[in-house]
């Protein structure tokens, strides 16, 4: 396996990009692998975009991820999925995609049009090698528990062998960042995701 | 050393083990390791969890930790902790320099006892600044050595050794760090945490009255001057300097902080050999070093973010030496003349200013046909005060006449009141101008109706002294405090109005209403910022008053309010529309905006799980269609 991994993920501020590259530097750290991460999450304000640069491997020296560099994207909001996603996925690479989008302001005082998810995830099916849709919120809302959507994530990302370590290392290194009596239902997200992403590269 | 209570990871007394830390959590952590006794800081992004990871430190090893009311008595706060021996460091961000800038050219001359170590971090591409400015152009005027990171990791290290240096030259030492060190995330493998115990001891010397007769200044100047060659050998011996040679290098690469990152990525697919130098310190830049890797190569490029601080450097000391290289950068457009670095753009420098050619070409966009993208600015929080105070202000505004009115804005959460639906801003500069504009609107002789609109930690900043400049000058304006009890903008710390310390300790509370008739001001209002009609009656006395006004519409910030309501276990009750009055009329949306609200193409609705139960739309609505509980 190829030691070096860049994952871009990308969302709107709350939806935990924070704690998915904690988790996913843990795992590489106990993997034995370099790794860094670059954040940015808008300001204090709620809504905001929010990103991660995950850079796992040799490769790492600059803090972000070069243009059509990631081999995978995570979009946690389809919106802003579609607006940066396609700068950094490279040819081939894997594009999750969460498919719910959090309408901005302009949309919801009926300034601008929100684009249809299906029809945002249908254009971002022609760059990207592989895209599964994982509904996580969704996923996340069954299990009781909206904020752990990004689990559900890094569940799925698990499963498209691109990280250079395995879904126990990186459940551990999880396990490690969740806070106490949250661990069943984080573990509970994290196998769903799995399980969401085997079932999605079967149909 | 105290064991109250656990550490966080990157704070533990436990060396050799590795951690993954923020960028500011390793300047942090650089600076307990280096026997830290005191640590001050203005909020700013990208610098604030400098402090804020330093908080813990207080109680688990007894450094000092404050903030400051601004950058500019934070600075003097920890300089005066050196003149007592102690190790300090103050934080900020780029533009909080400015205001440090006046006491720094004179504790230059000065010189310090203990250390003093200034860490800047700058915004590159100004995400969350209204300017981009280099930091490093400070060393030219202030003659002070600047350490510069690559990374979070590096960062540790260089603070670390910025307080050793920063004593043994007896002057401050500045570190650059930049929002992808402070904002990166990197394994640091932990060193061991220096505890020298603080005796703070103050020692009269002369240098001290930098001011004193007998041409004091230029002699502290020009021994400044003279200091300047010892600066240069340290950064010549600077154990952060890198230096690579490889055999049958034709061209060379001079470079620094960030730079030398996308550099090094960028390198690993040329087909050519380079020569590298990577300077730990920007300034002064090692002549001697630069010299030598220059020699016998055919061209040189300069590869920094920011101003060209090297390049004007290096084109200086191969001036000096005779050298006629052309050297390539920001000044001869090889590099992008503004905003972030990337490892495109580096690697276009490096084909075009020498020639290489990279394994990796760069590859065109993702070729996405996507229809066109709804923007997604940040905006005010669903239930901030600050949203309610503009609908109350817009509504006297228009009432006086919107052309009628200057609108002075400030900086802090209340600048989204410059988007629609307010766009209630005017003119807009930095910390505390909105103030000093209406002063000098008002009694360059304008006609017009003016208003200053600024925060509390703002109006605590720099505020209060235009406020006291426009009443002893006579000016007829409205100033209006949107008090909502914390610095929010950067993520909600107290100041000296909230009545709490850094730490959490009380403190008498700055009552703002008693400062603003202390300073002058002919008429003081306070009203609830969430109550529109009370807001509005009280800003149309004020701007029929014939004088000068202030109003403080004060409410806590809806985040902070929230936490509150969640540390007692409380859910706030969120508001709802009954869809049998509400006749469609959108007021509440096109007029207040709150993103919680939203219309489903025949009838509003309100999102219960964005809801803070704040109840200004109920007073917005001309139907009465919305009512409290779900
Ligand atoms: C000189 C300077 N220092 C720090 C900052 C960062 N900053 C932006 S807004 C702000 C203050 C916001 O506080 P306040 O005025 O109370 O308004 P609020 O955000 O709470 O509405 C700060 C510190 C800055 N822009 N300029
Ligand atoms: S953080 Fe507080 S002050 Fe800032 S927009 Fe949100 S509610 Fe308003
Ligand atoms: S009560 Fe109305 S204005 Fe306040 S947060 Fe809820 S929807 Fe927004």
């Amino acid at each position: 396996m190829d030691k070096a991994c860049d994952i871009y993920a990308v969302g709107v501020g709350g939806q935990g990009i924070m704690r998915l590259s904690e988790a996913l530097s843990r795992a590489a750290v106990k993997a034995g692998l370099e790794v860094r991460i670059s954040e940015s999450h808008g300001g204090a304000q709620r809504g905001g975009v929010a990103t991660g640069h995950i850079r796992i491997g040799y490769r790492a020296k600059a803090p972000v991820i070069p243009a059509r560099g990631a081999d995978a994207v995570v979009g946690m909001e389809v919106l802003e999925a579609a607006r940066s996603g396609p700068r950094f996925i490279r040819p081939g690479g894997v594009f999750l995609v969460n498919p719910i989008s959090w309408p901005p302001l302009g949309v919801l005082t009926g300034r601008e049009r929100l684009p249809a998810v299906e029809e945002l995830v249908s254009a971002l099916r022609k760059v990207a090698g592989r895209l599964y849709v994982v509904p996580a919120t969704e996923m996340a809302d069954r299990l009781g528990r909206r904020i752990l959507a990004n689990v559900v994530m890094l569940g799925a990302l698990v499963e498209c062998a691109i990280l250079p370590f395995d879904a126990r290392c990186l459940e551990d290194a999880l396990m490690e960042t969740v806070p106490a009596g949250t661990e069943d239902a984080n573990r509970e997200a994290f196998a769903a995701g799995r399980a969401a992403l085997r079932e999605a590269m079967e149909r | 050393m105290s064991t109250k209570l656990r550490p966080p990871d990157y704070l533990a007394d436990s060396p050799g083990t590795t951690v993954v830390m923020l960028g500011n959590q390793a300047i942090a952590r650089g600076a307990l390791e280096a026997g830290l006794h005191f640590a001050t800081a203005y909020p700013g992004t990208p610098s604030t969890e400098i402090l804020l990871s330093l908080i813990p430190a207080a109680d688990l090893y007894g450094v000092r930790v404050e903030w400051a009311v601004n950058e500019k008595v934070g600075f003097e706060a920890a300089v005066a902790a050196s003149l007592l021996g102690l190790r300090a460091m103050v934080s900020m961000k780029h533009v909080g320099v400015n205001w440090i800038s006046d006491p720094l050219l004179a504790v230059n001359l000065s010189g310090i006892r203990g250390s003093l170590v200034v860490v800047v971090a700058d915004d590159p591409g100004a995400r969350s600044s209204h300017n981009e400015q280099d930091t490093r152009y400070w060393g030219f005027l202030a003659e002070l050595p600047i350490l510069e990171p690559v990374d979070p990791a590096e960062a540790r290290d260089m603070v670390a050794e910025a307080f050793e240096l920063s004593e043994r030259l007896g002057l401050p030492v500045i570190v650059r760090s930049q929002v992808r060190v402070s904002h990166a995330r990197q394994p640091v493998v932990l060193g061991p945490l220096s505890r020298v115990e603080a005796r703070p001891c103050f020692e009269r010397h002369e240098r001290l009255l930098v001011t004193g007769a007998g041409g004091r200044a230029l002699r502290l100047h020009a021994e400044l001057h003279r200091r300047q060659e010892e600066l240069l050998r340290v950064s010549e011996s600077c154990r952060f300097n890198r230096l690579q040679v490889p055999q049958g290098a034709e061209v060379a690469v001079v470079t620094s902080g960030v730079g030398y990152g996308y550099l090094q990525e960028v390198l690993a697919g040329a087909r050519q050999p380079v020569r590298v130098l990577k300077v730990g310190m920007p300034f002064p830049a090692p002549a001697g070093t630069i010299r030598e890797v220059v020699d016998g190569v055919r061209a040189v490029l300069v590869v920094e973010e920011g101003e060209p601080v090297l390049e004007l450097q290096v084109r200086a000391i191969l001036q000096q030496a005779g050298i006629g290289l052309p050297v390539r950068g920001r000044h001869t457009g090889h590099m992008p003349p503004v905003g972030e670095l990337d490892a495109e753009a580096v690697g276009r420098a490096l084909q075009a200013a020498l020639g290489l050619e990279l394994d990796t070409p760069e590859l065109p966009a993702g070729e996405a046909a996507l229809p066109p993208l709804p923007r997604r600015d940040l905006t005010m929080c669903a239930g901030c005060p600050h949203r309610a105070t503009f609908y109350a202000l817009k509504r006297v505004v228009e009432r006086v006449g919107r052309h009628r009115c200057i609108m002075c804005g400030d900086i802090g959460c209340y600048s989204f009141g410059s988007q629609p639906p307010f766009e209630l801003v005017d003119v807009k500069y930095t910390m505390g101008a909105s103030v000093g504009l209406a002063s000098g609107f008002s009694t360059a002789g304008v006609s017009d109706r003016v208003f200053a609109v600024i925060g509390d930690s703002t109006f605590l900043h720099a505020g209060i002294a235009a406020l006291i400049n426009a009443a002893y000058n006579g000016a007829r304006a409205v100033v209006l405090v949107v008090d909502n009890g914390t610095v929010a903008m950067t993520g909600q710390q107290p100041h000296p109005g909230t009545g709490v310390r850094a730490t959490g300790e009380r403190a008498k509370p700055v009552v703002l209403e008693e400062l603003a008739r202390a300073a002058g001001a002919g008429l003081v209002w306070v009203v609830d910022a969430y109550d529109i009609e009370a807001v509005e009656k009280v800003l149309t006395e004020a701007v029929e008053f014939d004088g000068l006004a202030v109003v403080i519409a004060r409410r806590a910030c809806a985040l902070e309010a929230m936490r509150e309501l969640a540390r007692q276990g409380r859910r706030p009750q969120p508001y709802r529309v009954d869809e049998d009055l509400c006749t469609s009329c959108q007021a509440c949306i096109t007029e207040l905006a709150c993103p919680a609200l939203g219309w489903d193409g025949n009838v509003a609705s309100i999102i219960a799980a964005e809801c803070t139960g704040c109840g200004v739309c109920t007073q917005v609505c001309p139907a009465g269609a919305i009512t409290k509980g779900g």
